[in-house]
Parts: structure tokens; C-alpha cells; sequence
């Protein structure tokens, strides 16, 4: 067995999950602030105002970023619930229903910054157009997913239940990401086509950092949340037994 | 009334700040929570042995 397979192989046992999860989120957080730093300076003081925009271009390095997160963890999710289906893998079933409240968190955040982006630019906060609603329905589906997880009192059972929801809500990702080629949409296209991004150097830098920032947000929560869920999960095992009489002795 | 681009960058800054920070904070504080309960219930039994 390579390392790489090892590696895979020993993060599927929960005990050794949560100790090498522990030494992971500090430096993900630490990374998450200084490219936030770096990309809210690079987004607010240096990038220019758009000429027709004006200020409120500035709400797109969190709209945006926001807006991929929310889509990138839903399809995380689905893969992740199909691994969890058909090889049964529990530490798959906790990064599933984990993933699920961040998920929702930046979906929420990509509703209300484009509404408060909406208002000025098109003169409304909402209109039911086909990406607008199509990220709603997205909202929805994680909502389902946690409320399904909830509902059921044996932790196995609703998570794979959760796994499954996020499968099937899958179908939503490509109708989010074609729905402003597909219909008229009142939401713009993707300023990333294949000709390179049509957007300058100096507003696409902060972008991409905040794009990036995002990640290690979500890498950090997911561990976090992960780790809460297996203390949940397996208070009555072992190896939590052992980590509390540590704790205790500290 | 009309209202300062600036107010509508300031206020989508606010509400990401406040959804990213619960996010980030609502798993540290149930952790925390939970071990207290975990640590409660070791103790009692403990005790009862």
C-alpha cells in the first residue's frame, strides 16, 4: 500500500480523523486570515470602481466567491454521499451532513450580497429569475439535508439518508451554472469564457484570492464540524473516553 | 431618500462578516459544550463506580 492509499486508509478511522484534524485547522485558519487580508485590501483600497457600477463592484469579491463555495460544496457533497453509499465509508456520511451548514451559510451570503448588489444596479432585490431562483432551490436542498439528518434518531441511518439527498439535489448545479445560458436571464453571464476572463488584471486578482480564501474557510469549518459531529457521534466509544480522561488530566 | 452606493458595499460586508463568524464559531462553542456534558457524565459515573 502507497502512502497516499495509507493516508486515505487511516483518515477513515475517527480517532485518528480528529487528532491529525486538530493540527490541521490552526493552519488553515491562519491561512484563511492572511489571504483575507491580503484580498478585502487588494477588493476594497486598491482594486479601481467599475465605470458603470461604481462602488458596488466591490460587493462581487464576496458575492462571487460566495456564489462558487456554494455550488463547489454541494457537488463535494454528492460525490462525497456517493462514496459513503456504495463503499460505506463513515467519515464520508460526517463530511456530508458537515458540509451541509456551510454550504447553506454561503449560499445565504450569495443571496443577500447580490440582493444588496441587486438594488441599486437593477432597481430590485429580487426577481425570480432562472439563476436567482435556481440558487434558492440550492438554499432549499441544504436546508432538506440537514433537516433530513435531524430527523432520524439513529445517526447512520439519517446521515446516509442526508448522502442521498445531496445525490439527488445534484441536478440543480448544472441548471444554477447554465440557467443564464440557457434562458434570458436578468443576472449576468460568466465574465470567464473560454477567450481568458474578461475582466482586469487589478479587479481579478482580489477575486481570485477571495476565491481562494473561501476554501480554506470551508476546509477549516469542515474539519470543525467534523470533529463536533464524531465526539457526538461516538461519545460512548473508547477512544472519546480516552481523549476526555486527557483532557481532564490536563 | 436616496441611499449611498457605500451603504449597500457596507452592509453586504456586515452580513457575510456576521454568517462567515457564526459558521466559524458555532462548532467551537458546541464543542465546547459538549465536552463540559461528556466530562459531567464521566465524573458522575466515576463517582457511582
Amino acid at each position: 500500500m502507497n502512502r497516499v492509499t495509507l493516508f486515505f486508509h487511516k483518515m477513515g478511522s475517527p480517532p485518528w480523523f480528529y487528532r491529525v484534524s486538530g493540527y490541521v485547522i490552526p493552519w488553515l485558519w491562519a491561512i484563511f486570515i492572511v489571504l483575507t487580508a491580503i484580498g478585502l485590501y487588494l477588493g476594497l483600497v486598491v482594486a479601481p470602481i467599475d465605470y458603470q457600477q461604481g462602488e458596488t463592484v466591490r460587493i462581487m469579491y464576496l458575492h462571487v466567491p460566495s456564489a462558487w463555495m456554494s455550488m463547489m460544496i454541494y457537488g463535494f457533497m454528492a460525490i462525497m454521499g456517493v462514496i459513503a453509499l456504495v463503499w460505506r465509508i463513515r467519515m464520508m456520511e460526517v463530511l456530508v451532513i458537515s458540509s451541509a451548514p456551510i454550504g447553506a451559510a454561503f449560499t445565504v451570503i450569495a443571496l443577500v450580497t447580490g440582493s444588496l448588489w441587486g438594488r441599486p444596479m437593477w432597481g430590485t432585490f429580487w426577481v425570480w429569475d432562472a439563476r436567482l431562483t435556481s440558487e434558492l432551490v440550492l438554499l432549499f436542498l441544504y436546508f432538506g439535508v440537514i433537516a433530513l439528518y435531524k430527523a432520524y434518531d439513529e445517526p447512520r441511518k439519517a446521515a446516509r439518508a442526508a448522502s442521498l439527498l445531496s445525490i439527488v439535489g445534484a441536478f440543480n448545479l448544472p441548471i444554477i451554472y447554465f440557467s443564464v445560458v440557457w434562458w434570458n436571464t436578468l443576472h449576468q453571464g460568466s465574465s470567464f469564457t473560454g477567450d481568458g476572463p474578461g475582466i482586469h488584471p487589478s479587479m481579478l486578482w482580489p477575486l481570485l484570492i477571495m476565491a481562494t480564501t473561501m476554501k480554506f474557510f470551508y476546509g477549516a469549518n469542515l474539519l470543525s464540524r467534523a470533529r463536533l459531529t464524531l465526539l457526538k457521534q461516538d461519545h460512548r466509544k473508547r477512544w472519546v473516553q480516552d481523549l476526555l480522561s486527557e483532557e481532564s488530566s490536563k | 431618500m436616496s441611499v449611498s452606493y457605500s451603504t449597500f458595499v457596507v452592509s453586504a460586508y456586515l452580513v457575510g462578516t456576521v454568517i462567515l463568524l457564526w459558521a466559524a464559531l458555532a462548532p467551537v462553542f458546541n464543542k465546547r459544550s459538549l465536552l463540559r456534558q461528556l466530562k459531567a457524565r464521566q465524573a458522575r459515573m466515576e463517582r457511582s463506580r
